[in-house]
């Protein structure tokens, strides 16, 4: 057993140090060491995406990000996305359009979406596909997923426009902005 | 909301027609915290799908129950468990295909006393893993039959001391010649063994023959006008289930307690029980939330948790066993490798005289649910054709492959995909366009399948059919593509080598469990009243994702006849939840579903008697629940017998096969570039025919997710086997459909009910793998002009028939 370092980060906005070996995944101690067991191990190999976080605002696959590498980082997962019980806008409209089915690439598709989000408040489609394609879904055929994050980009843009929120988090009921809360998302065409 | 107009409902003659995009949601959540608020019973929403009696939830998209702890990263799958104290299990596997077991050498160099091993003596039950012919061990002791083939357990306190323990065993072995090849399997009767090895499996490599026969197909196809005959192969396809196989267990008073991923929890009663050699009342199975399944996680789990429990029972200490991706992949089943046969035989005016179906599936090591795989694959073998000459002759045999098993539709898609692709070589044939010859061909109420089951009211396939081409602009678009291939040379750029196509397959999907199975399973559910004026809701149908969760307490609460917040689930737990059979083969919404409705009336019924008549008010009934709760023990189980006058024969394969079929017309148009070979999907229509959409919402993912697990089967899923194994058994090498490769897909349910149950649903979750496939082949065939009757049909297929 090697030596153990000291790694002192950011996590979902709260400062955080720990123990690991050199060995260690981000994945692994995020699961075993903090107990954040959102992030899942799909294929512990960088190509399902479930076990993905945001790493100072960039999606990362944490099963190959050394734990080390979050020296000073700021990393958000699936379990800081809703702000005290209200439900973040992706995950709102996941709700609302059944964006999810076992669950298990849920947490990697959302924290990957709320990265997009944030830098693109209004991507085209074929945008929201192209950075939703690292994570895999065997459930849902994607097509509801993408409509979700289309949802909640409308929603995100709406609670801006009329000067509501500005954390990017605004809760699910309070649409200020009138209209519903998850805008009947548009036919693919 | 505009979305409304292109959703919602319509009514056409005497079927219902739901369309895709219902968007606006109601309903509660009574188990995440974020109760949806308002009226359940749906106010004005354009295009409300007809109510079958007043107050219920069914047929509305609420939303699922599971969902806001999934969304938070709350729900707990096994491998979220906590860790303190569990020891890992891993496993000692063959490293060859084939061979003698000779033993096991343990390098002294390890200390062994820091672990628990344990090998095929240790196991004090029976050493079977009981599926359905119980000749796979949990642990092999004689031979090997497989790569992979497990022949020891070891527990550790952690992954590393565990990975040094697998390494230090070495697995003495003979080889044996190993047997990968199918079409070879099977040996003669009379054969004696010429080389040193042994059959596989029993004296011949057979594991299950059935021939299903109709009429006179031989005389007919000597008669028939036009005899048109084709050969088809499907790949092996992984399941690839984000959550890899993973169980927990542990000791509990004198029996031990089982926490996992699965899709059956009472198989694994039997499973450890019969491996321990203890009562099954000792074996009690509490599943974990079960990250996807897809049939991949009905048979498997009962050899984990033998082995997990072997682990447990010798440390006296929780052991987990959770995959890598790379082990899951290598050592778990796939879907069956299938060649079929057609010969078939048509009058001069395009309609089906004779049928000649020879189906074969490889099998791999194991029979484990190969029998009943087969036993769809035949029954679904001739399609959903009127013919009344048909003879299907159908075998699964053993390779040294690692076993097959279950994989979402069972042996129908294979089917399938034979069926319709030579039909559409059949029309060319004729000099008959493909719609034509179908639409002269498809079963009609009253007709009988190759079994002779005789077709109810809901036999139209005809309406699915029609309703396809017209949502498709079938002939529109099919005109549009020859237009466009037409045009080919005189585009400059890389469109110039583009080509497209559209075609199209009709195909049918048997409803809930093959032939008695049902009647075998007899499943039980259980509706209780509560003192707080709810009903508690027990079944033992597994949430993989599918929503189950969501339509069983839609069902319970169409059967009280109260709005959804009436509704609770129990915790599923084998030592008090009933046994409602195993969560496979489409049948929660027909089957479980049926006994819901059942349970639910006669629960009414007794509240109503006890309050002394009816109770039309929902805060009245269940306020009289309530009381008759306190007063004493309410509850109502159900409990599945087949309906009056189903009957099969199972010895001659006549009668009835299932309880019903959905029907399906997918129409898929693509684009395909000759320079890079891929393909394109540039838009699916899929319209099917469900009997009763209880959750249009969760209907249409459904159909969305098979869709994309068949379209990945059809155009890049190939598993590569070199020497018995899968060489590409990672995420990186076996490529399945993202974000990107999905065209849109349009989602058009009809519902003709199954007039044997109450609620007229017939199954959904598999049917959807069965169309994409065929309907992709055949539109190659429509773009290139060239047969494609082998899938997966990848960039280097396509290059190479260019050649």
């Amino acid at each position: 057993m090697s030596k153990k370092l000291h790694v002192t980060t950011t996590v979902n906005g709260e400062a955080v140090e720990f123990l690991c070996e050199p060995r260690q995944s981000l994945l692994e101690v995020l699961r075993e060491t903090m107990r954040l067991t959102g992030a899942k191990e799909g294929c512990n190999n960088g190509n399902c995406g479930a076990c993905t976080v945001l790493m100072n605002g960039v999606p990362v696959n944490s099963c190959i990000v050394l734990a080390v590498e979050a020296e000073g980082a700021k990393l958000e997962t699936v379990e800081g996305l809703a702000d005290h019980g209200h439900l973040h806008p992706l995950q709102s409209c996941f709700l609302e359009g059944a964006a999810l089915q076992c669950g298990i690439c849920t947490p990697g598709f959302l924290v990957t979406a709320k990265a997009l989000l944030d830098r693109n408040p209004n991507p085209s489609e074929h945008e929201i596909r192209f950075q939703l394609a690292n994570n895999l879904c065997r459930c849902t055929g994607y097509d509801k997923i993408v409509r979700a994050v289309q949802a909640a980009a409308a929603e995100l843009r709406a609670t801006k426009a009329c000067g509501a929120g500005g954390s990017g988090t605004v809760g699910h009921a309070d649409a200020g902005c009138g209209g519903p809360a998850v805008a009947g998302p548009a036919k693919t065409t | 909301m505009d979305a409304m107009s292109s959703g919602g409902s319509e009514h056409v003659g005497a079927e219902r027609i739901v369309a895709e995009r219902i968007d606006d949601h109601q309903g509660g959540d009574n188990r995440g915290g974020d109760p949806g608020g308002g009226d359940n019973r749906g106010g004005d929403r354009q295009g409300t799908i007809e109510r079958r009696s007043a107050g219920a939830a069914m047929g509305q998209p609420v939303r699922r129950w599971d969902t806001v702890a999934k969304l938070r990263g709350e729900t707990r799958f096994v491998d979220d468990l906590p860790r303190a104290g569990v020891l890992v299990g891993g496993t000692v596997r063959s490293p060859v295909p084939h061979g003698r077991l000779l033993g096991l050498r343990f390098d002294p160099a390890f200390d062994w006393s820091t672990v628990t091993v344990v090998t095929a003596r240790d196991i004090p039950g029976e050493n079977v893993c009981p599926i359905v012919y119980r000749d796979q061990p949990v642990l092999a002791f004689d031979r090997v039959r497989y790569c992979g083939d497990p022949v020891a357990l070891i527990a550790a306190e952690d992954e590393e001391t565990l990975q040094r323990a697998l390494d230090a065993v070495a697995v003495d072995i003979e080889p044996l010649a190993s047997l990968f090849d199918a079409r070879s399997a099977e040996l003669p009767p009379e054969a004696t063994v010429v080389s040193a090895a042994p059959p596989v499996y029993g004296t011949n490599n057979l594991y299950r023959r059935i021939e299903i026969n109709k009429g006179n197909a031989s005389e007919a196809l000597a008669k028939a006008a036009v005899v048109v005959e084709g050969e088809y192969e499907t790949g092996a396809q992984e399941h690839l289930y984000l959550e890899p196989q993973g169980m927990q267990a542990e000791r509990e008073g004198g029996g031990i307690v089982l926490r996992g991923s699965m899709q059956c929890p009472y198989y694994l009663v039997e499973a450890v029980a019969v491996n321990l050699g203890i009562p099954e009342s000792q074996v009690r199975v509490v599943p974990c939330a079960a990250g996807g399944g897809f049939g991949g996680k009905e048979d498997f789990p009962s050899l984990l948790a033998g082995h997990a429990a072997l682990l447990a029972w010798k440390s006296g200490r929780p052991v987990r066993m959770v995959y890598e991706r790379v082990e899951d992949i290598r050592y778990t089943s796939k879907r069956h490798p299938a060649w079929i046969r057609h010969r078939t035989g048509f009058t001069a005016d395009g309609r089906l005289a004779g049928m000649e179906v020879e189906l074969l599936l490889d099998g791999g090591a194991y029979s484990t649910l190969s029998p009943l795989v087969l036993q769809r694959a035949a029954v679904h073998a001739a399609g959903p054709y009127a013919c009344d000459h048909v003879r299907i002759d159908a075998r699964v045999v053993a390779t040294n492959h690692p076993p097959r098993g279950a994989f979402r539709g069972f042996g129908g898609p294979q089917a399938a995909f034979a069926m319709e692709t030579h039909l559409d070589r059949c029309a060319t044939r004729l000099g008959l366009d493909p719609v034509e010859l179908r639409r002269r061909n498809l079963v009609r109420p009253g007709d009988t399948l190759a079994t002779g089951q005789t077709l109810g009211a809901d036999g139209n396939v005809r309406t699915v059919l029609d309703r396809a081409l017209a949502e498709s602009r079938f002939v529109e678009r099919r005109a549009a593509c020859a237009a466009f291939n037409a045009a080919a040379d005189t585009r400059t750029g890389a469109t110039r080598f583009h080509r497209r196509g559209i075609g199209l397959s009709c195909f049918m999907h048997g409803t809930g469990l093959n032939g008695n199975a049902e009647g075998f399973f007899r499943s039980r559910v259980f509706i209780d009243a509560t003192e707080n004026g709810r009903f508690r809701v027990s079944t033992s149908q597994i949430e993989l994702g599918q929503g189950t969760e969501t339509i069983v307490a839609q069902l319970a609460a169409e059967g009280l006849g109260v709005s959804l917040d009436g509704i609770e689930l129990a915790p599923l737990d084998t030592a008090v939840t009933p046994n409602s059979g195993p969560t496979v083969a489409s049948r929660t919404a027909a089957v479980i579903g049926r006994l819901l409705i059942e349970a639910g009336r006669r629960l009414r019924t007794r509240v109503e008697q006890f309050h002394g008549g009816p109770l039309a008010d929902e805060s009245e009934f269940r306020a009289a629940a309530a009381r008759l709760a306190a007063a004493g023990a309410t509850r109502e189980v159900a409990e599945y017998t087949p309906p009056p006058g189903f009957a099969w024969d199972e010895a001659r394969h006549r009668g009835d096969a299932y309880l019903g079929f959905s029907w399906g017309c997918y129409v898929v148009e693509l684009e395909v570039d000759l320079l890079t070979g891929e393909t394109r999907p540039l838009d699916i229509t899929a319209v099917q025919d469900i009997g009763c959409v209880v959750n249009p919402m969760l209907a249409s993912g459904q159909v969305e997710g098979g869709v994309v697990q068949a379209l990945g089967w059809a155009l890049m899923e190939t598993a590569v086997w070199r020497d018995g194994q899968m060489v590409n058994a990672n995420m990186t090498d076996y490529v399945i459909p993202t974000a990107v490769d999905v065209p849109p897909i349009h989602v058009v349910f009809l519902e003709q009910p199954l007039e044997r149950l109450p609620h007229g649903a017939k199954g959904l979750g598999e049917l959807p793998h069965e169309g994409p496939a065929p309907a992709i082949a055949n539109a190659l065939r429509h773009a290139l002009g060239r047969d494609f009757n082998a899938i997966p049909i990848t960039p280097e297929t396509i290059l190479a028939s260019q050649d």
